[in-house]
């Protein structure tokens, strides 16, 4: 945790908070190109399959950490290549704060199969 | 945001097509249906009776449903193709003029006429041996269906109740019987209805093609809450359609008796409930079969109605079982009435 506060405050004092967003919102722009048909998709496999629902959301689950690692993946190319000269570890930062956000991705994801879907299916 | 931009922009450029054109099958809506097995839904997470509470009740009780996909997209029309499971035709009747959402709207009218339908038929058989247990109910004419020429179409809407028409000689009528005697000499007349907000009327005129006002009216009776003992709530339901009519009768029945006739069993099956306690056939008796062997169900009822009839709900099962090769002994059970699946369910005991 220690080394990820420190790496933030690193990228902190490299780039200016318009430049992190900028990256960020680059990557999201990217990123939910590929989350829109890929999450409609499932949404539609779920639809058909129904009966194995379950299944699907695992996968869904599955879909969207992969979608948030690419999502890290791109910030993270967004700033190198703003300044390729920077010696900050990025895959480390990234690496960690993309793990965060899927341990709650993982979360929600099973807060739906075991509580919101049995309550839905009345 | 640039440098990203500089570095796919080239396979942009080659991937924009294939994108739309991947997009376009997932959005396109085709004028087809598609059936596909579902789930089971036990009754009581929909009806709790508030009575009997104590009692401990070891199987359940389940409806069965099916997804019922009306306009498919391509996509979805596609991959239902990969699936022995799975019907789909053209899109025909009255559902190929009427938008999703006045489908699911029907829908849900027939869910909820349904769960009135299960509680009358319940409360009435349990009142036999419990003088605790009443039940009142009010007889209403509702709107069931719409044709694309009916006056006012977007004002008048589906479950709306119809209160009376001024007819011939200024009669006001609300019997629906009485309605084609009454509408003879003009081309049209003053309806009255009543939706959740308002009382509101109508001036509906008769199609000149085919003489007909183009609404279609259906009796239901609604329970009376007020004067209905024990009380009963019905949570909000996702799934829409009448067929679980039987099996909400006979979980509302078991909740209000003292022993339990599920026994220990998984009950599943499907069948509408009329007033009388007579079960009606229903649709997609194919994926409602594969949904029910799916989740393994102890006894799955189903309308058994006419033996000669080739599209007997019970016959179409028998030759579902056959074509997905399952075998239905022991666990298919053929029910006309609701005393029907009363009477197995007492000899297995």
């Amino acid at each position: 945790m220690k080394e990820f506060c420190k790496l933030w405050s690193m990228i902190k004092s490299e780039f200016s908070n318009k430049e992190i967003l900028d990256g960020f919102f680059g990557a999201l722009a990217y990123t939910t190109l590929i989350a829109i048909p890929s999450l409609l998709v499932m949404a539609q496999i779920i639809s058909v399959f129904m009966y194995r629902l379950t299944f699907w959301v695992v996968l869904i689950i599955i879909l969207v950490a992969l979608l948030n690692n690419l999502l890290h993946y791109w910030w993270m190319l967004a700033l190198k290549l703003k300044k390729p000269d920077s010696t900050i570890n990025f895959k480390r930062l990234m690496f960690f704060n993309a793990q965060l956000v899927n341990v709650f991705v993982v979360l929600i994801g099973l807060l739906f199969i075991f509580i919101f879907i049995p309550m839905m299916m009345v | 945001m640039n440098e990203l931009t500089k570095k796919f922009g080239p396979y942009l450029k080659v991937l924009i097509i294939p994108y739309l054109f991947f997009m376009f099958i997932l959005i396109y809506q085709i004028d087809y249906f598609v059936h596909a097995p579902g789930g089971i839904s036990e009754v009581d997470s929909l009806i709790h009776v508030e009575y009997n509470e104590d009692k401990e009740i070891e199987g359940s009780i389940s409806s069965t449903f099916i997804m019922s996909i009306n306009r498919p997209t391509f996509f979805q029309f596609l991959i239902s193709e990969f699936s022995n499971y799975t019907y789909s035709n053209i899109l025909t009747g009255s559902n190929a003029n009427y938008s999703n959402s006045e489908i699911a709207k029907i829908s849900y009218l027939d869910k909820a006429t349904s769960v009135n339908a299960a509680i009358i038929v319940a409360y009435l058989e349990a009142q036999k041996n419990n003088n605790e247990i009443e039940i009142d109910y009010d007889i209403v004419t509702m709107v069931y269906g719409k044709a694309q020429y009916l006056s006012h179409y977007d004002d008048i809407d589906f479950g709306d109740e119809f209160l009376y028409l001024i007819g011939d000689g200024g009669v006001e009528v609300s019997e629906l019987s009485e309605i084609a005697a009454y509408t003879q000499n003009e081309n049209s007349y003053e309806f009255h209805f009543r939706n959740s907000f308002e009382e509101y009327s109508k001036i509906i005129e008769k199609n000149s093609e085919t003489g007909l006002f183009g609404i279609t009216l259906k009796k239901y009776y609604l329970v009376n809450q007020e004067e209905t003992y024990p009380r009963f709530t019905e949570r909000q339901s996702n799934i829409g359609g009448p067929s679980g009519g039987l099996l909400q009768t006979l979980a509302v029945y078991n909740m209000l008796i003292s022993e339990d006739i599920t026994r220990g069993l998984k009950i599943a099956g499907t069948g509408t409930i009329n007033y009388d306690g007579t079960v009606g056939y229903i649709g997609g008796v194919e994926q409602k079969i594969t949904t029910a062997y799916l989740n393994g169900v102890d006894v799955f009822f189903i309308p058994f109605l006419d033996e000669n009839y080739y599209y007997d709900n019970y016959l179409e099962a028998l030759r579902a079982c056959e074509k997905f090769g399952i075998d239905p002994t022991g666990w298919l059970v053929p029910v006309s009435s609701f005393q029907d699946a009363l009477d197995y369910l007492e000899g297995r005991s």
